[in-house]
């Protein structure tokens, strides 16, 4: 292993690295990408990388997922974005361009009103659309089941793919019966 | 170590060994609740952060402090000291102290379990502990959740869960993070790839102060990325593996440094102290580094430095503690030859 050089050997580098001429004050590890590196920066130059860099650096995710799914080839995408962002929530008066803007949303009923255009920022960031974790102990029981459900699935997914097929079949009989359990939550929902 | 006479604003982990100690400094489990039928902080006016703040502060009270001795702090209670040094003891977040109409927190008894009302959503539940307790943090959120469950309706939507004021918490609302101190990686310069293979594994790579800090001090704060599609017990297992994996590589990095160039670790360290027992004025960055490297010694046994906890140093040279200590209104240059005479009484230099 290769011991970094910086910093290291000879007579100890006291100077900022940006102006060469003041004593260096500010000591920063920088991350970019894969690559970091140390920086020692005398206050003047420091406030002023601060500046520049710490703007770009704040800016949250989420405009850079959308900006991604701006730079799309299909033009109806770019389209939908667009028409997404006139969308505003009816509870609160947040739009989706609100949204973008602060990667904040504004009540509960966001999630409802920006509906498919907040589903594919979720699916960038989380890589996943489907909650399966803890739920309410209040929680309807058709939350239960769904939950249940998910699981099954996984589970079934893995027994075929490890070729255990009778225990597979075992499963599917299981989902069938949360399926149906499910059908009848529905239907007394809507009684 | 000296005790430290630095004031403390309820951070009792910050002086104690855990688990991987003393690579593993801290962990936390954090947990995002909103209430339902009230808009999220964010976009609260006075009146609903008022009812929100007074809703999960009588659920609190009633279901999870019961009779114990929890303490609430109101932020518009609390001078501008005061909330940037729960910040930077990590007893509330750096954005908590931004804005303080409506905003609360409610700390456990020296337990590291605390709640924080009205920050981005109107529930913030924390846990910290000493060293890697992955599992124990998130048992004990959880059941400050379940407690506080009891008393509010929270917003749980079926398909995507818990759902929160932004989209990167929503599903369990849970992130898990540890605090690592790892100056070999980053002086071999593996510290590269090792991030770059947690990126890949789903984990945030941010410094001492997290979202927005540069890192400092060698200090990462290490965390989930996603809070949708895992189970609660996959995020804390698979960060536990993940802090396992970065711990090995660190230990891997400081016998290769051991074995390899010893007089480079050696002439690092040794100037590292050089200038805290010599300088008369510093800086907090320059100070992390400083710390780090002193402490690097002496894990090392390399120096001839007793024991000392960085994290616990580290915060106490903090800026809004040492104005603290002199009174509150000190300006930078004051604090700044405070540190220096304030680190060496800590080392015992």
């Amino acid at each position: 292993m290769r011991i970094a050089a910086a910093g290291s050997g000879g007579a100890m580098n006291i100077f900022c690295d940006e102006c060469k001429k003041n004593i260096a004050t500010v000591f920063l590890t920088k991350i970019s990408g894969n690559e970091v590196s140390k920086v020692q920066l005398c206050e003047d130059c420091a406030n002023r990388m601060e500046e520049t860099t710490e703007a770009a650096n704040l800016l949250a995710f989420l405009p850079q997922i959308l900006s991604g799914l701006q730079s799309a080839e299909q033009e109806h995408l770019v389209e939908d974005v667009l028409s997404a962002e006139l969308i505003t929530c009816g509870l609160c008066g947040t739009s989706f361009n609100d949204f973008q803007k602060m990667g904040f949303l504004g009540c509960e009923g966001c999630y409802e009103a920006f509906g498919e255009s907040l589903e594919g920022v979720l699916f960038d960031f989380q890589e996943a659309t489907e909650h399966i974790g803890k739920i309410p102990g209040k929680a309807s029981e058709s939350a239960r089941l769904r939950k249940r459900l998910v699981e099954l699935e996984r589970h079934l997914e893995r027994q075929i793919a490890e070729e255990e097929y009778e225990a597979a079949a075992a499963v599917r009989d299981q989902i069938k019966e949360v399926e149906g359990k499910l059908e009848l939550e529905a239907e007394r929902g809507k009684e | 170590m000296a005790k430290s006479k630095a004031p403390r604003t309820g951070a009792y982990w910050l002086g104690q060994q855990g688990p991987g100690y003393p690579l593993v400094l801290s962990c936390r489990a954090r947990i995002a609740r909103n209430l339902e039928g009230l808009p999220f902080p964010i976009s609260a006016g006075e009146e609903d952060l008022e009812r929100s703040r007074g809703m999960v502060l009588e659920a609190v009270s009633r279901r999870v402090a019961e009779d114990r001795d929890w303490e609430v702090r109101f932020a518009e209670e609390l001078s501008r000291n005061e909330l940037e040094m729960m910040a930077e003891e990590h007893v509330t977040s750096a954005s908590f102290a931004d804005r303080v109409g409506g905003r609360a927190v409610a700390i456990g008894p020296a337990d590291g379990r605390s709640v924080m009302v009205n920050e981005e959503d109107h529930v913030r539940i924390q846990a910290i502990l000493p060293g890697a307790q992955f599992m124990k943090v998130w048992k004990a959120a959880d059941d400050i959740d379940s407690r506080i469950e009891t008393e509010v309706q929270y917003c749980f939507d079926q398909k995507v869960g818990y759902l929160t004021s932004c989209p990167s918490n929503v599903g369990t609302g849970l992130r898990v993070s540890a605090m690592l101190h790892l100056p070999a990686l980053v002086i071999t310069g593996e510290i590269g790839k090792t991030i770059s293979a947690l990126g890949q594994a789903g984990i945030y790579v941010r410094g001492l102060y997290g979202e927005g800090s540069g890192v400092a001090g060698n200090l990462f704060q290490i965390s989930n990325r996603q809070t949708l599609g895992r189970t609660e017990e996959f995020i804390i297992s698979n960060m536990d593996m993940i802090v396992r994996q970065v711990v090995d590589n660190e230990r891997t990095a400081r016998k290769m440094m051991l074995r390899e160039d010893p007089l480079d670790l050696t002439d690092r360290v040794y100037r590292g102290l050089g200038v805290v027992e010599r300088c008369r004025r510093v800086g907090y960055y320059e100070a992390l580094e400083l710390i780090s490297l002193v402490k690097l010694g002496v894990d090392t046994e390399v120096l001839p430095v007793s024991e000392f906890n960085i994290l616990e140093v580290g915060v106490g040279v903090g800026p809004y503690h040492l104005r603290e200590l002199l009174g509150g209104e000190a300006g930078e240059e004051e604090v700044d030859r405070e540190r220096s005479v304030h680190l060496r009484r800590t080392l015992d230099l």
